[in-house]
């Protein structure tokens, strides 16, 4: 339990410096008006344990946001996103169920399940805060173009970083 | 199996992820630029519509009334320019109300269709729009006083930030007196009142002295008159005066509103534009 605490909480703060300090600093705009902004830290909340309480997993992962949003001069952009990922989460859960179900005390972690299975989890959770976010910063359905653009490159190159992320750090429950 | 696996295994969690997404729903319109215009913008056409169905209803209510207020208006102001005109010898044809070369302000006559005073961020919205010439950023002013400035703008409406709100700022002066500050809502609820900054405490201020517009925003003429002060006070460690301004304007009845049309702005702009590139 305690373990649980300290191993999420560390990611937390890991994932918020990488993402505000290293990741939030650079734009990468090799296509003009469509720039990739690379996100990784919905890691932290995604990797949340499976027992911890719907309400706690609203309020860390719109907290998590905030703090991004704070330091990218984005109030409710990342905040937003985050409440609805977290939100969908048990959906792709149920999609991706193992034969036997889940073990309440795990998390989503590469350490519990296989790549396959982590890649897809990941991956689709990732799309669902990117084209949210990216909905929201464009605010407006007249350019849906640039919305699925911009979604699709930052998709990739953000997924990319957080599997980087992952092998690199391996976390754990 | 899994606890939490139907999406909200609670209504709890429901209203939970419905009230932190109004927050960043709110968080967004209001701390993005790009995104608050797009909303006002949004908001405008389609409460627009509803409101003007509504406003155009109420508006055979207060027909009478409204019209004797409007037939009073136009008398005085043609009053005003007779009397000019027979001070500067003017001839007759000279009362043209039409465009003409030198004109500086033209007023662009409007309806209030939606109006807000009880919120922080107060708006309105007038039934004209870039049809009728209006653009962002110009002074809208009622029958006794300023009412706002144009927010955004589409073909048939507009949206108004109201004097009523957080960022609204009028550079306003002294009557007879020609001292300038700024006059700010302090967001207190009481529309009756806003305060006049940032003049010096060594200029002497008499309770009743009437405040105007100073003209120097471009965006209002100047001597459109505000109110009068009603109280004053001195803050401790400043060196200017916060004085309370009584508004002549009742801004919970306005019914009709005038945007003014600056065509020096654009001049104005430009030259400012080159003045910061220097």
């Amino acid at each position: 339990m305690n373990l649980a605490l300290l191993n999420n909480g560390t990611r937390f703060i890991i994932l918020l410096l990488l993402q505000i300090i290293v990741f939030s600093q650079a734009r990468i705009g090799p296509l003009g008006p469509y720039y990739i902004d690379i996100i990784l830290f919905p890691l932290a909340y995604l990797l949340l344990p499976f027992r911890t309480p719907r309400e706690l997993q609203f309020l860390l992962a719109f907290g998590i946001g905030l703090i991004v949003d704070i330091s990218m001069q984005s109030p409710g952009l990342h905040a937003g996103a985050s409440v609805f990922t977290i939100a969908v989460r048990p959906i792709i859960l149920r999609l991706l169920e193992p034969r036997g179900g889940y073990d309440k005390l795990h998390s989503p972690t590469l350490q519990r399940f296989k790549w396959p299975w982590f890649a897809s989890f990941i991956s689709i959770l990732s799309l669902v805060h990117i084209l949210f976010y990216f909905s929201m910063e464009v605010f407006t359905p007249l350019f849906l173009g640039a919305i699925l653009i911009k979604t699709l490159l930052s998709w990739f190159v953000s997924t990319l970083f957080i599997f980087l992320i992952v092998i690199i750090l391996n976390p754990l429950d | 199996m899994l606890q939490g696996s139907k999406v909200f295994s609670e209504l709890g969690n429901l209203i939970l992820f419905l009230l932190l997404e109004g927050i960043s729903f709110y968080l967004i319109i209001t701390y993005n630029d790009a995104q608050a215009k797009i909303y006002h913008n949004t908001i405008n056409v389609i409460s627009g519509n509803v409101s003007n169905q509504a406003s155009n209803i109420r508006g055979y209510f207060s027909l009478k009334e409204q019209n004797n207020i409007l037939l009073k208006e136009n008398a005085k102001l043609k009053a005003k320019l007779f009397n000019l005109a027979e001070k500067q010898g003017a001839k007759p044809e000279d009362l043209d109300l039409k465009v003409t070369q030198n004109q500086i302000f033209n007023l662009v006559s409007a309806r209030v269709v939606n109006n807000s005073i009880s919120l922080r961020n107060n708006f309105l919205s007038l039934n004209k729009g870039r049809k009728a010439g209006i653009t962002e950023n110009q002074g809208v002013i009622g029958e006794n006083g300023i009412i706002g400035i144009t927010k955004a703008v589409n073909d048939n409406y507009t949206t108004v930030m109201s004097i009523f709100n957080s960022q609204t700022k009028i550079s306003a002066r002294i009557k007879d007196k020609g001292y300038f500050g700024s006059l700010v809502w302090n967001n207190n609820g009481d529309v009756r009142y806003m305060t006049l900054n940032d003049i010096p405490k060594h200029v002497p201020i008499k309770l009743g002295d009437k405040v105007e517009t100073s003209g120097y925003s471009n965006l209002f003429p100047s001597g459109i008159n505000l109110g009068k002060i009603v109280g004053k006070r001195i803050p401790p460690g400043s060196s200017t005066y916060e004085l309370k301004v009584k508004l002549y304007q009742d801004m919970t009845k306005i019914k009709f509103a005038y945007v003014v049309i600056n065509y020096e702005t654009p001049a104005l702009d430009s030259l400012y534009l080159q003045t910061k590139s220097l």
